[in-house]
């Protein structure tokens, strides 16, 4: 998958949700990383055909979405938010899609997904995370050559955010918007973070884990001794630039509970894009 | 046409929401009756009042709201249906079975109670609704939707019988406003016509002309629609 975008801008009369994004990304599974409001669902809805851009273009293998004349089948999605006031039951979107030559995949991801266990309730009265596994299943079942997914594990509990990002982790194709950093890692091979509309980093896995930093899990409240350097703080957890061989002492001490490269967290720190929400967040 | 069954279905769900629209329809079948019946004492206009000001265009309200759907779920409904050429045709479609009841059991009492006249305005009424829904599903979401729905069935027909009962200076109203009156007001112009420039067929068909291309406009405007999450 290409995903090219030239002095991409899409305002809201007189604000701008993006602006200035110029980027030329190869890769199977893109991340668009960034806290509230950054302007991953913008830069999603140009990309999903859904909006045109107020100024510049963007580009999916070649072609601009929202000029595409098969974008509903070529182009498959799911927003974030799925509250929908319609009184239909889950059961009516299944047939719905079994229906279509395109969705080839409708029974195996109901029960991948667990929605067999609400197929005859409205979606009017479905929780936000059962209406979230309807709203993916639309977009994940269905043969796509991009599908875009905003925030898919939000509203979901832990098992199935792990089903959910498992899946796409195994797709070709896919655009995903998040602001948890782990679940960008977990699935993309290429990642972009926004914040307030413009990119401040972006880059592949290499790039991603390429400096002696690491994300640490303090078992206490602070991290004692010398020997490491500390770039930022998420509550217990760490950004620090130190030898291996000194985390694994701390480790073997019991002064910390683990440690791991860090990835997103430590670009989202150096980048000036992290925050107190972050902070709050962890 | 298993597929298209369970596109109507996903429309027909929720269209008639009981009791509320079951209500609704006894209490205008009713006021019809009565609003007809009276008209050997108090003229037709008071049957047009009834039924083109109040009753018609509540449940025209009722009906529309079904398929005034906010951006969010016409985005979902886009992906579900591939494409915006079967969310619209669908929706008037459903939107149409919709009216058809109560705007037909109205068109049956005037008959059966020998005032046979107003079945073509009625008829007329009931096209240019589902294009009126049309043209504002195209350009509006939900609540404001709605609202304008109203304010178009009801308070202009309003407006159009102070109007249209009272001449111009020039003694006439024109074309271009006498086609706005028979599409916008069909019962009340049909009504009044002597100072509209089309007779009360011509008017009529005019109408239906009107009606038929704003459902084409509208889709056109539907199709073009961002429905941006």
């Amino acid at each position: 998958m290409r995903v090219h975008a030239e002095n991409l801008g899409v305002n809201y009369g007189r604000v701008w949700g993006i602006r200035g994004l110029n980027f030329d990304v190869r890769a199977e599974r893109l991340a668009v990383v960034g806290h509230n409001g950054s302007g991953k669902t913008t830069l999603l809805s140009v990309l999903a055909g859904l909006r045109k851009p107020s100024e510049g273009k963007a580009e999916v293998d070649g072609v601009e979405p929202y000029d595409r004349k098969d974008k509903w089948i070529a182009v498959r999605y799911s927003f974030e938010k799925p509250q929908f006031s319609i009184p239909v039951k889950v059961r009516d979107i299944v047939e719905l899609l079994r229906s279509s030559s395109h969705c080839r995949k409708v029974d195996n991801l109901v029960d991948e997904l667990g929605i067999g266990s609400f197929l005859d309730q409205r979606l009017d009265g479905i929780s936000s995370g059962q209406a979230q596994l309807c709203n993916l299943l639309v977009a994940l079942s269905c043969d796509a050559e991009v599908t875009i997914l905003d925030e898919p594990t939000a509203h979901l509990d832990s098992y199935r955010a792990g089903v959910v990002d498992d899946m796409i982790s195994r797709r070709r194709g896919v655009i995903i918007a998040t602001h948890e950093p782990e679940e960008a890692e977990a699935v993309a091979d290429y990642f972009m973070i926004l914040k307030e509309g413009r990119i401040v980093w972006q880059g592949d896995r290499n790039e991603l884990f390429s400096e002696d930093v690491y994300e640490v899990t303090l078992t206490g409240s602070s991290l004692p001794g010398e020997g490491f350097e500390i770039i930022h703080r998420f509550g217990a957890v760490l950004i620090v630039k130190a030898d291996r061989e000194r985390l694994d002492e701390l480790f073997s001490s019991g002064v910390i509970a683990g440690f791991k490269r860090a990835g997103l967290r430590y670009v989202y720190a150096s980048s000036g894009s992290g925050g107190e929400e972050d902070e709050n967040e962890t | 046409m298993k597929m298209k069954l369970k596109r109507l279905r996903w429309y027909l769900r929720g269209l008639f929401p009981t009791p509320t629209t079951e209500v609704l329809v006894a209490f205008m079948w009713i006021a019809a009756y009565f609003a007809v019946s009276d008209i050997r004492s108090d003229g037709q206009g008071q049957f047009v009042a009834i039924v083109e000001y109040i009753f018609l265009p509540v449940y025209g309200m009722l009906m529309a709201a079904h398929v005034f759907r906010d951006s969010r779920t016409t985005a979902f409904e886009l992906s579900l249906f591939e494409g915006p050429g079967g969310v619209y045709v669908w929706r008037i479609i459903a939107l149409t079975l919709g009216l058809l009841p109560g705007i037909a059991g109205v068109a049956v009492i005037t008959a059966l109670n020998g005032y046979p006249g107003f079945i073509p305005s009625i008829a007329v009424r009931f096209i240019n609704y589902v294009a009126i829904a049309a043209i504002i599903m195209a350009v509006l979401d939900s609540m404001a939707a709605v609202i304008t729905f109203y304010a178009v069935t009801s308070a202009l027909p309003m407006a159009f019988s102070v109007l249209l009962q009272h001449p111009p200076q020039n003694g006439g109203w024109g074309p271009l406003m006498s086609s706005i009156a028979y599409f916008l007001s069909p019962m009340t112009s049909y009504e009044y016509h002597p100072f509209l420039c089309y007779s009360p067929t011509g008017g009529l068909m005019i109408s239906t002309a009107i009606s038929l291309t704003v459902i084409g406009v509208a889709y056109l405007i539907f199709s073009r629609r961002e429905f941006a999450p």
